[in-house]
């Protein structure tokens, strides 16, 4: 059974939103995203928040929520001046969000017919195309480890070669500049082959559609209802407990 | 999936087979008329007595209230129940300054279920001893077929709600609401880069909008 609450809020958004920290980090454009999202207004429904993104430790459904809600726009704020090196990506960055995001509003219909499933088909598949440009963001500690070897390895070679070579100060640094962007190039070529998107979540927003056709809308089964009834239900009875057999009294309050 | 009737397939051109119609003919019940939700105003500012104090309260110069409370006038009431148009009549009508609207949405997907969405106007004032709070409310300000998708609503800032009482025409009261307009960009088209429409508050816009409730 898909749940929305841990597939989609906690699940791909958090992941969405750990890709998207690395890519304004790498574009230096974390300061614009901090401040569209710290000047969002209240509004029935939906909490601004005071604190920047990554000032939040924990992070819960409902806020998950209201991230939904708002990061698409937040981000477009935050990339609406692109450099010219700058434009063509972050164009895919908006559109994987903007794809991301609407599915994720299909997915919350709470009716269904054929059309609105297959829109939502589609919008899963679209976003397997254009999830790419995040996968230099999703790199493994494994991964990180061996770019990182190779780039010793590199850089020992590097330095061998050119030792044996005199040549003026002004060629040595363009034969530098070189062989950095060479590393780099490498590098990334490695953590392109290692770095991959299998895993379970990713794989389960495939199976939403299905799930709809033989059991009805994907919202009925989210875990948010069952979590909301616990802090009520029962923890809220534990505490008015003596917590001496707190059991029967959790029960008899509910009897 | 959600069961729908035969007023709603037939309203939505619906190509029924001639059994299912015959079928649900005679389970057909009288429809019942959706409930008809009114603005509810609530959160009563006992500071305010009349179009004076309301100028003073919201740090708006009276001039300002007068000229836009004689436009709204002119142009949405009909010409013998116009507010009076002499600024010494007009400063002296009866007004409750109110800073909390109870506004029916309704709800996505259902055609006769309104949620309640309680917005917030507080002017200067602290909203629970933190920042104050305007909330933006969508205006219907044309037919849908305006502004694209935006359905001929823009958004705009509410600055106040009151509720103003013409003594003169059998104590007359009109619900309104003060607000700062945004402009769309673009024609309300959408942008091809993130799919978003974008307004914007221009710097020339009025600053002060009157207008009734019934359009939030």
């Amino acid at each position: 059974m898909p749940d929305f609450l841990h597939t989609i809020y906690l699940g791909l958004f958090k992941h969405m939103m750990d890709w998207i920290q690395g890519f304004l980090k790498k574009n230096s454009h974390q300061q614009a995203f901090k401040n569209a999202w710290k000047a969002l207004p209240t509004y029935p429904g939906f909490l601004g928040s005071t604190k920047a993104y990554r000032e939040v430790t924990q992070w819960q459904g409902k806020d998950m929520r209201n991230l939904c809600r708002c990061l698409l726009g937040v981000l477009a704020v935050a990339l609406r001046q692109p450099d010219n090196s700058q434009i063509h990506t972050f164009k895919r960055v908006l559109t994987c969000v903007w794809i991301l995001c609407d599915f994720t509003m299909m997915a919350q219909y709470r009716s269904h017919t054929a059309e609105t499933i297959k829109y939502m088909e589609d919008y899963a598949e679209r976003f397997d195309e254009k999830k790419d440009i995040f996968l230099e963001f999703r790199v493994s500690k494994r991964t990180q480890a061996k770019a990182d070897e190779l780039r010793g390895e590199l850089r020992t070679q590097r330095m061998m070669v050119n030792e044996s070579v005199a040549k003026s100060t002004r060629q040595r640094r363009l034969i530098q500049e070189q062989d950095r962007a060479k590393e780099n190039d490498q590098c990334m070529d490695l953590i392109n082959a290692e770095s991959h998107f299998n895993f379970v979540k990713m794989h389960l927003i495939s199976h939403f559609g299905d799930h709809i056709y033989q059991f009805g809308n994907i919202h009925m089964f989210s875990t948010v209802y069952g979590e909301l009834a616990h802090k009520e239900q029962i923890m809220d009875g534990y505490r008015r407990s003596n917590k001496n057999n707190p059991a029967q009294r959790i029960l008899s309050s509910y009897g | 999936m959600r069961l729908l009737n035969l007023v709603f397939l037939r309203r939505a051109g619906a190509d029924l087979p001639a059994a299912v119609v015959e079928y649900l003919e005679e389970t057909l019940t009288a429809p019942s008329a959706p409930p008809v939700y009114r603005r509810m105003l609530k959160g009563y500012r006992d500071d305010v007595r009349d179009v004076a104090d309301f100028g003073r309260a919201l740090k708006v110069s009276p001039e300002t209230i007068c000229r836009e409370l004689i436009r709204y006038s002119r142009l949405s009431l009909p010409l013998g129940r116009r507010l009076p148009e002499h600024p010494a009549i007009l400063r002296s009508l009866p007004v409750e300054l109110l800073t909390y609207p109870k506004i029916p949405v309704l709800v996505f997907q259902e055609i006769d279920v309104d949620d309640i969405h309680g917005a917030r106007c507080t002017g200067d004032q602290l909203f629970r001893n933190q920042a104050s709070r305007n909330d933006s409310v969508w205006i219907q300000v044309g037919g849908e077929h305006m502004y694209g998708p935006l359905r001929g609503r823009l958004p705009a800032k509410l600055l106040a709600l009151f509720k103003i009482r013409d003594y003169r025409h059998e104590e007359e009261v009109y619900r309104l609401a003060g607000i700062q307009m945004m402009s769309v960009v673009n024609s309300g088209r959408p942008s091809e880069v993130h799919g978003l429409v974008t307004v914007q508050l221009r710097e020339y816009a009025r600053e002060w909008t009157i207008l009734y409730i019934g359009t939030i």
